[in-house]
C-alpha cells in the first residue's frame, strides 16, 4: 500500500465519522419518548406508592387465610388429642372390666388405623421400648407411665391374636426424699398386703440425722404396682423413678411345652413298663432309671414354672428414702480487708507448701538416684583421667 | 448559571435536577459528533444512526441521576452511543438492510467529480463494514475527530496499550483487504 492510499485510508476513516452539521434534535425525542413511557410504565417506587392499598389487602388476606389454615389445624390437633384420650381409657377398662368389656376399644382401634400397642407406643410409651424410664425431679409423669406400661403390657396379646396372657416381669425402682426417714420407712412397709401374699424382701435403714437412708426390696402384686407407686409418691418427694418390664411369655410357653412333652413321656414309659412285667431284671431296671431322670426333669420344669409364675405375678420394687438435706449455705458477706487477709493467707499457705514439695522432689531426687549418681560421676571421672592421659602422652611425642 | 459556561458534568447534574435545557445543550455538543460516529458504525445508514442516537439519549436521561462520575460524561455518552449500534447492529434484518445498502451503494457523505476517488471511498468503506463491529468501532473511535486515544481507551474500557496493538492490528486487516481487493 502506498503512501498515499495510507493517507487516503485515514482521511476516509476520519471523515467516516465526521460529526454531521444539523441534527434533528434527537434529544429532544428522546425526551419525550422517555416522558411518554413513563406515564404508561410507572418507576418502581411510584409503582408502590400506587400499589401499596392494594398490596396492604393482599398481605392481609393472606395473613387471614393463614391464621385460618392454623386455627383449623389446631382444632384438629384437638380431635385428635380427644380421640386419642377416650382410647386410652377404653383399655384401662377392658383390662378391669370383662372380657366383653374390651371389645369396643379393640373395635375402636382400626378406626384410626392403629391398634392399641401401636397407638400407645407412639403416643407415651417410651418406657416400653426402652425397658425403662427415668423421670427426674419428683415428676408425676412417671408414675402415669407406670400405669400405661402395666396396661400395655397387659392388652399388647389381647390386642394381637392370641388371646394368651402376657407374662411380663416388671420392676421398678423409686428414690424419695422426706423429712422424716423412719416415719417413710414404716409407712412404706405397711404399703405391703401380706393378705395378698406381698411381704418385704429386704429392709434397711442405717445412719444418723440427715445421713438417715433406708433402702427397702417389696415385693408386691403385679396388679397393684401403679397403687403402690402412687401411694409412695404421697410418701416424699420422688428424686426419681425408673420401670423396667421383661417379657418372659416365650419362656413360659416354653416350659409349658417342655414339660407337657415331658409328661407324655412319663406316661408312656410308665405304660410300658406296666405292658412288660416279665421282662428282664435288667431291662426293667433300666426302664426305672429311665422313667426317673424324666421325672427329675419334669420336677425341675415345674420349680423353673413356680418361680416364673411368682416372679410374674409379684413386682418387685426397689425404695430409698433419703433425708432431706440442709440447702447449702450462702457464703457470708466479707469485706475488702477480710477478702485481702483471706487471699493473703491463701497465698502464704500455696507458697508454703510449694516450697516444701520443691524441697521433697530435690531430697527425694537427690538421695533416691544416690547410687545412681555415684555411678555416673565415677564414669565421668574415669574418663576425666584417661582423657588427661592421652592429652599428656600426645604433648610429650615429637612432631612429624 | 450559564449554560455555555457549565462542564459536562454539571449539565448533567442540572438535567438531573429536572432543567431540560442543561440536556439541550449536552445535546448541542455532542450530538452531531455522536451521531456522524453512529453512522461511520451503522455503514452510513442515516436512519439506523438517528434510531441508535435517539436511544442513546433515551439511555442517558433515564441514567442521568445514576451517574456516579466515574468517568466523564463525554466518554460515558460515546460508551453509550457504541452500545446502542451494536445493540441495533446484532439485529438480523437491521444487518441485512446495512448490507444492502453497502451493496447498492449507499451514497458516500461527499460528492466528489472524480469517479476514481468515488471508487475507492466505497472501496475503503465496504472494507471498514466487513471488518467486525469491534475492530470497526475501535478503529473509528481513534479517527474520530476530538477523541483522543486516552479518551477512545476509556470509551471501551480497555487500557491505552491495549488499545494501540488493537489498532494497529485492525488497520494491517483492513489494508490487507483493501490489497487483496485491488490485486484482481
Amino acid at each position: 500500500m502506498t503512501e498515499s492510499t495510507h493517507d487516503e485510508v485515514e482521511r476516509e476513516l476520519t471523515e467516516m465519522t465526521r460529526p454531521l452539521g444539523e441534527t434533528p434534535r434527537l434529544w429532544r425525542r428522546a425526551l419525550e419518548q422517555t416522558r411518554t413511557s413513563s406515564a404508561t410504565t410507572l418507576p418502581l417506587g411510584q409503582w408502590w406508592r400506587q400499589s401499596r392499598p392494594w398490596l396492604s389487602v393482599a398481605a392481609l388476606l393472606i395473613f387471614a387465610v393463614t391464621i385460618g389454615i392454623l386455627a383449623l389445624d389446631s382444632s384438629l390437633s384437638r380431635a385428635r388429642s380427644t380421640a386419642s384420650s377416650r382410647l386410652a381409657a377404653a383399655p384401662d377398662a377392658a383390662r378391669r372390666g370383662s372380657p366383653a368389656d374390651r371389645a369396643p376399644s379393640s373395635a375402636m382401634a382400626p378406626a384410626l388405623g392403629r391398634t392399641p400397642e401401636s397407638r400407645w407406643r407412639f403416643d407415651k410409651s417410651p418406657s416400653l421400648d426402652l425397658g425403662g424410664v427415668v423421670e427426674r425431679a419428683g415428676g408425676m409423669e412417671g408414675f402415669y407411665a407406670g400405669e400405661v406400661s402395666g396396661v400395655v403390657s397387659d392388652i399388647g396379646m389381647s390386642a394381637g391374636q392370641e388371646p394368651a396372657q402376657r407374662q411380663v416381669i416388671r420392676k421398678a425402682s423409686v428414690e424419695l426424699r422426706t423429712a422424716d426417714v423412719r416415719s417413710a420407712f414404716v409407712k412404706t412397709q405397711m404399703l405391703v398386703s401380706e393378705a395378698g401374699a406381698e411381704y418385704i424382701e429386704n429392709s434397711a435403714i442405717s445412719g444418723e440425722g440427715e445421713q438417715m437412708q433406708a433402702d427397702l426390696t417389696l415385693r408386691v402384686s403385679a396388679a397393684r404396682l401403679s397403687e403402690v407407686l402412687n401411694a409412695l409418691r404421697e410418701i416424699g418427694t420422688v428424686l426419681s423413678q425408673q420401670l423396667s418390664g421383661e417379657d418372659v411369655t416365650a419362656q413360659a410357653v416354653d416350659l409349658e411345652a417342655r414339660l407337657s412333652n415331658e409328661r407324655r413321656v412319663e406316661q408312656e414309659l410308665l405304660q410300658l413298663l406296666e405292658e412288660r412285667q416279665d421282662a428282664e431284671l435288667k431291662d426293667v431296671l433300666e426302664l426305672r432309671n429311665h422313667i426317673g431322670s424324666v421325672r427329675e426333669q419334669i420336677e425341675r420344669l415345674q420349680a423353673q414354672q413356680s418361680h416364673l409364675s411368682r416372679l410374674v405375678s409379684l413386682a418387685t420394687v426397689l425404695v430409698i428414702i433419703r433425708h432431706e438435706g440442709k440447702p447449702p449455705e450462702k457464703p457470708k458477706d466479707e469485706g475488702l480487708g477480710a477478702y485481702f487477709a483471706r487471699v493473703m493467707k491463701s497465698a502464704w499457705e500455696n507458697g508454703v507448701t510449694g516450697l516444701a514439695d520443691s524441697i521433697a522432689w530435690i531430697a527425694s531426687t537427690l538421695l533416691g538416684g544416690l547410687i545412681w549418681w555415684t555411678i555416673a560421676a565415677t564414669a565421668l571421672w574415669m574418663a576425666w583421667r584417661k582423657f588427661a592421659t592421652l592429652r599428656a602422652a600426645a604433648k610429650t611425642e615429637p612432631h612429624a | 448559571m450559564n449554560s455555555t459556561d457549565a462542564s459536562d458534568e454539571q449539565l448533567l447534574e442540572a438535567f438531573a435536577r429536572g432543567d431540560d435545557n442543561a440536556l439541550g445543550e449536552l445535546a448541542l455538543r455532542y450530538e452531531p459528533p455522536l451521531l456522524g460516529l453512529a453512522c461511520g458504525l451503522l455503514g452510513r445508514d442515516r436512519s439506523l444512526a438517528c434510531d441508535a442516537v435517539q436511544e442513546a439519549w433515551v439511555r442517558v436521561i433515564r441514567g442521568a441521576a445514576k451517574f456516579r462520575g466515574e468517568s466523564t460524561v463525554k466518554t460515558w455518552l460515546y460508551r453509550i452511543t457504541i452500545n446502542c449500534c451494536k445493540d441495533l447492529f446484532s439485529g438480523r434484518t437491521r444487518r441485512a438492510q446495512i448490507e444492502a445498502n453497502e451493496t447498492n451503494g449507499s451514497q458516500p457523505s461527499a460528492v466528489t467529480p472524480d469517479p476514481d476517488a468515488d471508487q475507492r471511498r466505497r472501496r475503503i468503506h465496504a472494507a471498514v463494514q466487513a471488518l467486525p463491529l469491534d475492530a470497526r468501532a475501535l478503529i473509528l473511535l481513534c479517527y474520530h475527530n476530538g477523541l483522543s486515544h486516552a479518551a477512545a481507551a476509556e470509551v471501551l474500557r480497555i487500557p491505552i496499550g491495549t488499545l494501540k496493538s488493537r489498532l494497529h492490528a485492525a488497520l494491517t486487516e483492513l489494508r490487507n483487504r483493501l490489497e487483496s481487493e485491488a490485486t484482481p
